[in-house]
């Protein structure tokens, strides 16, 4: 056997490598990347220097196209070419059924998971699938452009997504090969990168309206600390409402009375975001078009559009109110109303949303790379290469969860707002003698009735203790993480015995579904598995051991004993062996050794900072005494 | 230090009831800033439960000191006085009078010219009521006697039963706004 290499007590870590990490912003309409390269976060434009990917995916026999070739299928080939697929993101095929001639698609139930598949040339494929093709497209930009293997990703998503919107976000991630270091809330990804650019302090709003989705964040920034105090949104409103409200008009004005064909109604919606976006900039527009036997000639200006769309603004002020309410701000508190999302570009948007918070909203920043730029900047920090000494996010749950009790009513057991991480317990009973399981439905929204809310999961307990009636007191732990995910453990109090609990998401897929989907994915591009795989497991290794390393450094003598700190070493001595070999199953082995056996110092390392942190608190109180 | 300890411990502070805001908030964001799970993205497993457990825990804790009937509530907690266990309230008349005109009081303004401004009164006046309880339940608390504390759990249930009614009103007050 080979000795074990111990490093001196007290000796420096190798100096880590600087890691490669991305932001994305996937989008309804476009996606970005971004990434921080010398110390300045850059969105990552293509090869023809272009920063926008639209989010766009056209399938044939031939390897899926995602961007602008694809958009350009979108007009003669409008089923197979995917467009504003985040609106389908976590939703149901009765979901799907309301949006009617929005999506034009093929719609099929996935089996068992109530999940939209969608039917293509290139067989059927989910939402989670396509959003994976995109993402793909914007790693391998990440990765030429860093010139390495990225180590994760942060991935922005609506502040309004609920549960089953977010894990469909990081299932298609987990599809596309990336490491999520967090998703992330596209407002406050935008607070960021406003607030760390023009280092402004003080309670800001941001508005963030997109292609689909609109989101309003009241945050308080104030020493590198981003606060999110409240908010509120839409997760089905946005720019592609107000294209689809111009074409509905033009097809109306234009009286034909033939069947509007998908590839016509795909025209008219192009024709409507150009006619918007010239009237972003022009009085009037002069509008010509022609498909087949289709012909509409006419001129618009400003004034019809903004009566047009105002219903859409309005519906985002009320929504607004609500946030500032929930804030317990007034109008006049704010420093700032950032601006966000392409739709912000349209001036009514920007002149209402001035009216309502009484201030010149702030557009210095690109609406349409802000977001992901904060990413990046995230990205960055979480990662490792900058300390996040100086950076901390705290951001909220934006829906209530609850679960349904007795009459089809939900009893609230985390509210929206609530600052996340957040673990929440609630008891319960047996209702019969000797009952060993019991079922929990989990459902999200305001609303008091369980058939108004969206529901989420189901979940079993089993392996509860035969007890009679009533006597069994079931504690069920509901925790939101950092990502606005739910997990849920139940314990019997009286023995302390933990049931199990499996998951049934309502609208989503189970784990080896999505694994299935990974390899499925990867066989298509022909890449090996198995050292892929390998490859991942090794990176997690070394994370490990240099976050292990990095915690002996600073605390292994003050916290281990010398016996204490032998374990923990010649545990990471084993990883380090294994984690240069090719034995997938050793690796995973180690790492659970070496986790296991570093708990302890874990908790002790915790403990410790939050005494650290109630001593500098004590010693900035003294020093803020002497200047006094 | 650890999460063991109750909720004044874990921000320094003595067991009392009148806490100070602004020191409260930076108490609180010095404690995320080593807890919070951001910080542990590339640690083992069991260390990002462990932080995701200790900033959910720091998150409860600052919700409830900063919570004035929360606060109430966890503090005769720690007296071993669980609310929920003690049963229905025994609340004077004069006190569900004032309830019921407090109720009138909501639903006039519903109707009222300029609800709004009218529910703002109300808003005014449920808050200057659950300020004057708080003052009350301190006294009663700080006696601290079997009887005295038991007329704090008195006043924290005339303290819950306002704060219903508050969230009613805010609950029009978004109708309102929705509308």
């Amino acid at each position: 056997m080979a000795l074990l290499q111990l490093s001196e007590p007290g000796m420096t870590p190798e100096p880590h490598q600087r890691k490669l990490a991305v932001g994305i912003d996937l989008g309804t309409t476009h996606s970005l990347v971004a990434s921080v390269r010398s110390g300045s976060a850059e969105v990552i434009a293509d090869h023809q220097g272009r920063n926008l990917l639209p989010s766009i995916v056209h399938y044939s026999s031939e390897p899926p196209v995602v961007g602008y070739e694809a958009r350009e299928k979108a007009v003669n080939d409008p089923l197979n070419t995917i467009i504003s697929v985040k609106r389908l993101m976590g939703r149901g095929v009765e979901d799907v059924a309301t949006f009617g001639h929005q999506m034009p698609y093929q719609f099929a139930e996935h089996e068992g998971t109530g999940m939209p598949i969608i039917e293509t040339a290139a067989g059927n494929v989910s939402p989670v699938e396509v959003s994976a093709e995109i993402l793909k497209v914007l790693a391998a930009r990440g990765r030429e452009a860093l010139d390495g293997d990225l180590d994760g990703a942060v991935i922005t998503v609506p502040a309004y997504f609920d549960e089953a919107q977010r894990q469909a976000t990081k299932d298609a991630a987990q599809v596309a090969g990336l490491k999520v270091l967090r998703l992330l809330n596209e407002p406050t990804a935008a607070a960021i990168a406003y607030g760390l650019d023009q280092n402004e302090e003080g309670v800001i709003a941001v508005y963030d309206l997109g292609g689909g989705t609109f989101d309003i964040s009241i945050l308080r920034l104030q020493a590198g600390v981003f606060e999110v105090l409240s908010t509120g949104g839409d997760t089905a409103l946005g720019g592609d409402d107000f294209d689809r409200t111009i074409a509905e008009w033009i097809l109306s004005e234009s009286q034909y009375e033939r069947e509007v064909t998908p590839h016509l109604g795909r025209e008219l919606m192009e024709s409507a975001r150009d006619i918007k976006e010239r009237l972003s900039d022009q009085e009037s527009v002069v509008v010509d078009i022609m498909h087949d036997d289709f012909y509409w000639q006419g001129e618009v200006d400003q004034a019809w559009f903004n009566e047009l769309v105002r219903p859409f603004v309005e519906r985002t002020l009320k929504v607004c109110k609500g946030a500032l309410r929930d804030a317990k701000m007034k109008a006049k508190d704010l420093a700032n109303v950032v601006m966000v999302g392409g739709s912000t570009r349209v001036p009514y948007v920007r002149e209402l949303v001035g009216e309502l918070f009484n201030t010149e909203p702030m557009v210095d920043i690109d609406p349409d790379l802000v977001v992901a730029t904060g990413a990046a900047l995230q990205a960055d920090v979480l990662v490792g290469n900058k300390s996040n000494d100086d950076m901390l996010l705290l951001d909220v749950n934006p829906l209530s969860l609850g679960i349904e009790t007795m009459g089809g009513l939900s009893e609230k057991i985390i509210s929206r707002n609530a600052t996340i991480p957040v673990a929440k317990a609630q008891e319960f009973t047996t209702y019969k003698d000797g009952q060993t399981a019991m079922a929990i439905h989990v459902v999200q929204g305001e609303r008091e009735l369980v058939a108004d809310c969206r529901s989420l999961a189901r979940f079993e307990l089993r392996g509860i203790p035969a007890m009679v009636a009533g006597a069994a007191r079931i504690r069920v732990t509901f925790q939101v993480d950092a990502d606005g995910l739910l997990s849920v453990a139940a314990k019997e109090m009286t023995t302390g015995i933990e049931s199990s609990v499996t998951v049934k998401p309502s609208y989503g897929l189970e784990e080896d579904q999505v694994t299935q989907m990974l390899k499925d994915s990867i066989a298509h591009a022909r890449d090996d598995v198995a050292a892929r795989q390998l490859r991942e497991k090794q990176v997690d290794a070394e994370g490990l051991l240099s976050s292990i390393e990095n915690a002996l450094f600073e605390d292994g003598d003050k916290l281990l004993s010398a016996a204490e700190r032998a374990d923990i070493e010649v545990a990471l001595q084993r990883l380090r062996e294994v984690a240069v070999g090719d034995d997938g199953h050793a690796i995973i082995r180690e790492i659970d050794k070496a986790g296991q056996v570093s708990n302890e110092f874990a908790t002790r390392r915790m403990d410790a900072s939050i005494k650290e942190a109630l001593a500098g608190k004590a010693l900035d109180a003294v020093n803020v005494d002497k200047e006094g | 230090m650890s999460l063991t300890e109750n909720y004044f411990q874990l921000f320094d502070l003595s067991e009392q009831y009148a806490v100070d805001e602004n020191s409260l908030r930076t108490t609180y964001r010095e404690l995320q800033r080593k807890t919070h799970p951001d910080k542990f993205v590339g640690a083992s497993q069991h260390e990002q439960l462990l932080a995701v457990q200790y900033a959910a825990t720091i998150n409860d804790a600052y919700d409830v000191l900063t919570s004035p009937l929360k606060r109430a509530i966890y503090m005769l907690s720690l007296k071993g006085i669980e609310l929920d266990a003690q049963g229905s309230a025994s609340m004077d008349p004069a006190f569900l009078m004032e309830q019921m005109e407090l109720r009138e009081e909501l639903e006039n303004a519903e109707h009222a010219n300029d609800p709004e401004a009218a529910l703002e009164k109300v808003a005014d006046h449920l808050d200057a009521e659950l300020e004057a309880f708080q003052a009350t339940f301190v006294s009663q608390f700080e006696k601290g006697c079997e009887a005295e504390l038991a007329a704090a759990v008195d006043t924290v249930k005339k303290m819950q039963f306002l704060a219903k009614v508050r969230i009613d009103l805010e609950h029009l007050e978004h109708e309102l706004l929705v509308d």
